[in-house]
């Protein structure tokens, strides 16, 4: 079985409390000399609490930073309820990176769209922070982040820096109000509205719940979006993440091999409905 | 034998076990050269053995001391449960103790359990929980003369099909089976079901009887017949009862077209072998069931299929040893050839239902318990069980009735012992310990032997086979299946003859023409709720929710409204409700479906342990509120 | 090379065989069943191809449950964890050619594109002593799925049953090392062996009496052509057991869970199958295959064209039959394909 399914040891660093029922947990690999895996932005681990069981994450940081790797976790089901009860110093199992990567390479020189809604921020995050580091590969880059109140928007304190800086251009949104926002109001594809972008230069990369996703992917097609410039992850359940088990199979591809990152024109292709 | 019967449903499937490179037991096999399971399993069978394998598996016996449930040696339960007897049957008389035997418990404990309790104790006052559902039914089937002959084999071969009051494909999947191949054979299938059920879309007719009126088709077939001119003279006595039946009348009732109990009669009474595959469906309440089976069995017999060839009646959808239990008088409307044991006599006690009553009033002081899922989670039961002055519970997992016990016995599984268990066909089948018992578990019929010895009984038994030949020689329909040949016989041993049966006269020509009116839900409770089954929920699922594929299966109980209705409820799909009836409620998501007849309810009674009432009749008025 | 053993010298080559080698072959039941298992003191090694055993090979590769590791937790702060031993070399005797047919098919299944390296080793550390069906069972249809009843690679040796005698075909090194272990009891094979052969290969094809049309399958389903009548129909029969998939010799799919009371434990891997509704239901309640006949779809599309024409240039069905056997309600493979040449049968009745 040996490198398959066989976690290696990570150690917690820090716990960050994001939203009510969000955490972004910093961890760092032990046994060996690398600190965290080599992985680029979009893949994911498998993170085990041993006697509870194993669930998949993507990688919230970018490897382009130092020291440790993040995972951004909501409590929904057993294994992440157990987690969020995880302190510094305490250590879980990673496996991975698994998965494939945004085309961070293929994008170089282009403007970037990127599209966020509630939970779906954290694998672009690691996205945003790679392109940030890299600033100069990329031309234009637009953030548009949408989350169904105040409460549930997560890395509030990087959204507020990406806000403040002078080489990317980012705007909120929020579904429903709480008295102290002072932003717009509004599903995040009304955000669409307010941006202009040359569709002949651009990739635009969505990540968020389902429905988000739909009503994001038609708005950029009406933009005049082509589908093979659009990218977006999949879900699906998983278990063995390494293309075996089954459970996240869509036609002949596995999204934990094949995926999670397809181009809206890849997805189109797939046999089954997801 | 190295193989034993699945503990579900009651199609007893021959299974093997499936071990690991290191031996260990993963799994269950079927056995291909089997008349029941044929090389097939269902989702249950597959992985059966895994609750037996689970963690949460009672290991000791516990004892109350001081108001606190503590681990004890056997010994020391057992004097304990013995002691507790003693007192009460001095202080108040042996009626005032009741034992609950178990459908899913083999032969062998039942039977034992019936002797002790008549015999030993003096009571009569033994039942079992099938007392709700199925026992009903088989009283009424046997009492009509229509005892269940029908084999698997049967309905493979049949040319017309009844399907009446059973989800099959969930409940008795080898059945359906059966049933799937006899469509290619080119039988004519009948299902008689207020939705569709999978079998249903299949079927030939489909009749979407209003619950609980199915004597109106019944006799709506016979009265169709009758006035045809298609019946013989034999059934004067019948034909007059019917001769002022209101055809339209029953069709307005019951919701069948005239036309298609016209036609269906008329095919029914054309084929020439006819297996009718009864459920609890029909259940409303207490008689009616009993007219209701009478009614079927009439119309087997005047359309030429009562004992006949190749036709027959099978009572669908029980627990592994529905029928067993039955057979072992573990039933207040005892088969009348069953003797008792030998210096007990056959007075009739109080039932299932009866024991529940005279528990909550307060008049019943001690109650044994073996193998059932009494739902001891809410008051008023739980508070009266509380005040017992002995609670005896025999069982395989801890639940909310071991808690309250006075002594809990730690019994063994049936994959860790041996025994026999009796099939919706009769088969009576031998099954082989394919597990090393869990240490400190003892079968039950062991469990109940000790006690019975401490009792001063000559309870002797050292071995289950012993209680095999007394059965053997004591209930006469288990006559000359002795454990020598059960334990030869893989294929177990068919214990009613399938031959000429001749009609009970008396039944079948009495009128039992009182037709109590189906009850329509109004006022109050305004929808009638039927209840379900998901197949990896089995009972009250303690043994299900332990298999992990099962478990993954179960979703959470969710009431099922036809769309007009919702509306006019203000119920949106997935929106919470509340399910109310008059003694309880229950609060689920709401789900919009096109399937549930208009003025109906439906719910798969799944994980929803103890909300249901005591009684779960088949249909209940229900009262829908938005949360 | 091909070599000859006389039947009534076989016996002595599988004691031979048990004694010093752990052995793996088709044993019978006193239920009449036949099971591939260990073969241990007093069990009956059966090789007659009248019947197939009741479960495939696969379990002896991809076991019906295994541990991927033992772990130990120190509260939250460390945890260690304890491998399974190594498999170890084992002889495979009277592996059916379907069967054996599988075990290549998972071979490379798990091989690529990851390895998993405990399924590979255990295949790659078998000897394979296959036997070819001179008769088949009413159920077999390998003879459709290009997959015997004689293959002409994948095994060690292979078991050419001509009456008196086996003529074996020795492939590998290995083989050929077994048999000259064994030197004193075979001969090599002559024109009139080999002759044999080929006519009993022509016999036992038209002994099958299940034709399956595996080319209607495809060829439906790669142009989608499947009438929707036929999945519901199939929706409204399948009881979603899962014993497709368990018998299947080609079916992967498996559950990974940790089993722990306390601080240790074990995570193991578990046969699972596409059938379940649970089997994609994700943590959210969603499931994109909520319809059974959606999930009828995933696995007749699996096993006809993505996962195996797609990615592994084969059929993923060698026709060996055990699903036609282990169905209860006629929604098997050979059923199936059948069906699809012939419309009628699936109409329904309403």
């Amino acid at each position: 079985m040996d490198k398959l399914y066989i976690p290696q040891k990570a150690r917690i660093a820090g716990v960050k409390d994001e939203t009510a029922d969000v955490k972004t947990f910093e961890l760092r690999l032990e046994d060996g000399k690398k600190r965290r895996p080599d992985f680029l932005p979009g893949q994911f681990l498998e993170v085990s609490f041993f006697g509870v069981g194993e669930a998949p994450f993507c990688i919230s940081s970018s490897p382009t930073e130092q020291e440790g790797f993040d995972i951004t976790v909501r409590s929904v089901g057993s294994v992440t309820r157990a987690l969020h009860t995880l302190e510094v110093d305490d250590a879980v199992g990673v496996r991975g990176p698994l998965g494939n990567h945004f085309p961070v390479e293929e994008v170089k020189g282009q403007d970037l769209l990127i599209i966020g809604g509630g939970i779906g921020l954290p694998p672009l995050r690691s996205l945003i922070r790679y392109v940030l580091d890299n600033r100069k590969d990329y031309e234009e880059v637009t953030i548009l982040y949408g989350a169904r109140t105040p409460a549930d928007r997560v890395y509030k304190h990087e959204l507020s820096d990406w806000e403040a800086r002078g080489d990317i251009h980012l705007l909120n949104t929020v579904d429903a109000a709480d008295s102290a926002w002072k932003g717009r109001v509004g599903v995040v594809t009304t955000l669409l509205k307010e941006i202009t972008v040359d569709t002949n230069r651009t990739t635009a990369f969505t990540c968020g719940p389902p429905i988000m996703i739909r009503f994001v992917i038609q708005e950029l097609l009406g933009m005049g979006f082509s589908p093979q410039q659009i990218v977006t992850t999949l879900e699906r359940a998983m278990k063995c993440g390494v293309g075996k088990c089954g459970h996240c199979a869509v036609g002949h591809q596995y999204i934990c091999v094949h995926g999670p990152v397809f181009t809206f024109a890849q997805i189109g292709r797939l046999a089954e409905r997801v | 034998m190295k193989a034993t019967i699945c503990p579900f449903c009651s199609c007893g499937c021959r299974v093997l076990p499936r071990r690991s490179a290191a031996g260990k037991v993963v799994g269950l096999t079927p056995s291909r050269n089997h008349p029941v399971s044929m090389g097939s399993l269902c989702m249950r069978g597959w992985h059966a053995v895994e609750y037996a394998l689970h963690r949460d598996r009672l290991t000791t016996p516990r004892v109350r001391k001081n108001g606190r449930q503590v681990p004890c040696s056997w010994d020391e339960g057992i004097e304990r449960a013995a002691g507790g007897l003693r007192d009460v049957i001095e202080k108040h008389g042996p009626e005032k103790i009741a034992f609950i035997g178990s459908t899913r418990c083999s032969n062998e404990d039942n039977y034992l359990m019936t002797k002790l309790a008549r015999a030993v104790i003096g009571t009569s006052n033994v039942d079992a929980g099938g007392r709700l559902d199925f026992f009903p039914i088989l009283d009424a089937v046997e009492e009509a003369g229509g005892g269940a002959e029908a084999t698997l084999e049967r309905i493979e071969a049949a040319d017309m099909l009844f399907v009446i009051g059973s989800d099959l494909s969930g409940s008795s999947p080898m059945a359906a089976s059966r049933v799937f191949r006899a469509l290619e054979r080119h039988a004519e299938l009948v299902v008689v079901d207020p939705r569709p059920t999978a079998l249903a879309n299949l079927a030939h007719h489909h009749l979407r009887v209003y619950p609980g009126t199915d004597r109106y088709w019944m006799r709506g077939m016979m009265a169709c017949l009758i006035r045809a001119g298609r019946t013989d003279p034999r059934f004067g006595p019948l034909a007059k009862s019917l001769s002022h039946f209101s055809l339209p009348h029953a069709q307005e009732v019951c919701q069948v077209p005239l036309t298609t109990m016209e036609t269906v009669a008329e095919r029914l009474a054309r084929a020439r072998k006819a297996v009718f595959m009864l459920g609890t469906g029909i259940h409303k309440h207490g008689e009616a069931t009993r007219h209701t089976v009478h009614d079927l069995v009439r119309l087997s017999w005047i359309t030429g299929h009562m004992g006949t060839q190749g036709s027959g009646i099978m009572v669908v959808g029980g627990d592994n040893n529905t029928q067993g239990a039955w057979d072992m008088g573990m039933s207040r409307h005892r088969n009348e050839s069953f003797p008792g044991p030998p210096e007990g006599k056959p007075d009739q006690g109080m039932d299932y239902a009866q024991v529940i009553d005279a528990l909550l009033s307060g008049e019943l002081r001690a109650l044994y318990v073996m193998g059932d899922d009494l739902p001891a989670s809410q008051n008023p039961l739980r508070e009266a069980l509380s005040t017992l002055d002995l609670l005896v519970v025999q069982d395989i997992f801890r639940n909310d009735l071991t808690d309250l016990a006075t002594v809990v016995f730690p019994a063994s599984s049936s994959f860790e012992r041996a025994g026999s268990f009796t099939n919706l066909e009769r088969r009576v089948q031998w099954f082989g310990p394919i597990l090393d018992p869990l240490e400190n578990t003892r079968p039950d019929w062991d469990i109940l032997g000790s006690l019975a010895r401490s009792l001063n009984s000559d309870f002797l038994f050292q071995d289950v086979s012993e209680v095999t030949d007394e059965i053997a020689s004591q209930v006469p329909r288990y006559r000359d299946i002795d454990s020598a040949r059960l334990k030869k016989a893989f294929n177990g041993i068919l214990c009613a003859a399938a031959g000429e049966r001749e009609p009970q006269n008396g039944i079948l020509a009495s009128q039992e023409n009182e037709m109590v009116p189906a009850p329509s839900p109004g006022g109050e409770f305004p929808l009638l709720l039927l209840s379900g089954r998901d197949p990896s929920t089995w009972g009250t699922g303690n043994r299900s929710s332990r298999i992990t594929l099962l478990a993954r299966e179960a979703t959470p109980a969710t009431l099922h409204l036809h769309p007009d209705d919702a509306k006019s409820l203000g119920v949106k799909q997935g929106s919470k409700v509340r399910t109310v009836w008059s003694s309880g409620m229950i609060e689920t998501p709401a789900a919009l479906s096109e399937d549930v007849p208009r003025g109906l309810a439906y719910m798969p009674t799944q994980r929803v342990d103890g909300a249901f009432p005591l009684r779960p009749k088949r249909t209940l008025p229900v009262r829908i509120e938005t949360c | 090379m091909q070599v000859v053993i006389e039947k009534k010298d076989f016996g002595r080559m599988v004691d031979a065989l048990a004694g010093d080698r752990t052995l793996i072959a088709p044993i019978e039941l006193d239920t009449g069943d036949l099971l591939y298992s260990y073969v241990l003191e007093g069990m009956k090694v059966c090789l007659e191809t009248d019947r197939v055993p009741l479960m495939s090979a696969k379990e002896f590769f991809f076991e019906s449950e295994e541990p991927l590791f033992y772990f130990q937790r120190e509260g939250t702060r460390d945890w260690h964890l304890t491998l399974p031993p190594e498999p170890e070399e084992r002889v495979f005797l009277g592996i059916r050619s379907c069967d054996l047919k599988g075990v290549r098919y998972l071979q490379q299944f798990f091989q690529e594109p990851l390895k998993d390296e405990t399924v590979i080793q255990r295949i790659e550390k078998t000897l394979f002593i296959s036997l070819g069906c001179p008769k088949p069972a009413p159920s077999c249809f390998c003879v459709c799925c290009d997959g015997g009843p004689f293959l002409n690679d994948g095994f060690d040796i292979q078991l050419v049953d001509l009456g008196d005698r086996f003529l074996c075909d020795v492939l590998t090194a290995g083989g050929e090392a077994l048999v000259s272990e064994h030197s004193d009891l075979v001969r090599p094979a002559t024109e009139d062996d080999r002759e044999e052969k080929t006519s009993l290969l022509e016999k036992v094809d038209r002994a099958f009496t299940r034709r399956s049309y595996m080319a209607a399958g495809v060829k439906a389903m790669s142009l989608d052509s499947v009438p929707e009548k036929v999945w519901s129909t199939l929706e409204n029969r399948c009881i979603g057991c899962g014993g497709c998939a368990f018998v299947c010799p080609t079916c992967t799919c498996f559950n990974v869970l940790d089993r722990s009371d306390g601080p240790g434990g074990v995570r193991v891997r578990t046969w699972d199958s596409c059938s379940y509704s649970g089997f994609t239901r994700e943590a959210s309640g969603h499931n994109p295959r909520s319809r059974k006949a959606e999930r009828l779809k995933r696995r007749f599309y699996h096993k006809l064209s993505y996962q195996s024409l797609v990615s592994a240039g084969r059929l993923g069905c060698v026709g060996c039959g055990r699903c036609v056997l282990a169905c209860p309600v006629l929604v098997d493979m050979s059923t199936f394909v059948t069906t699809l040449r012939d419309d009628e049968a699936y109409r329904g009745h309403g």
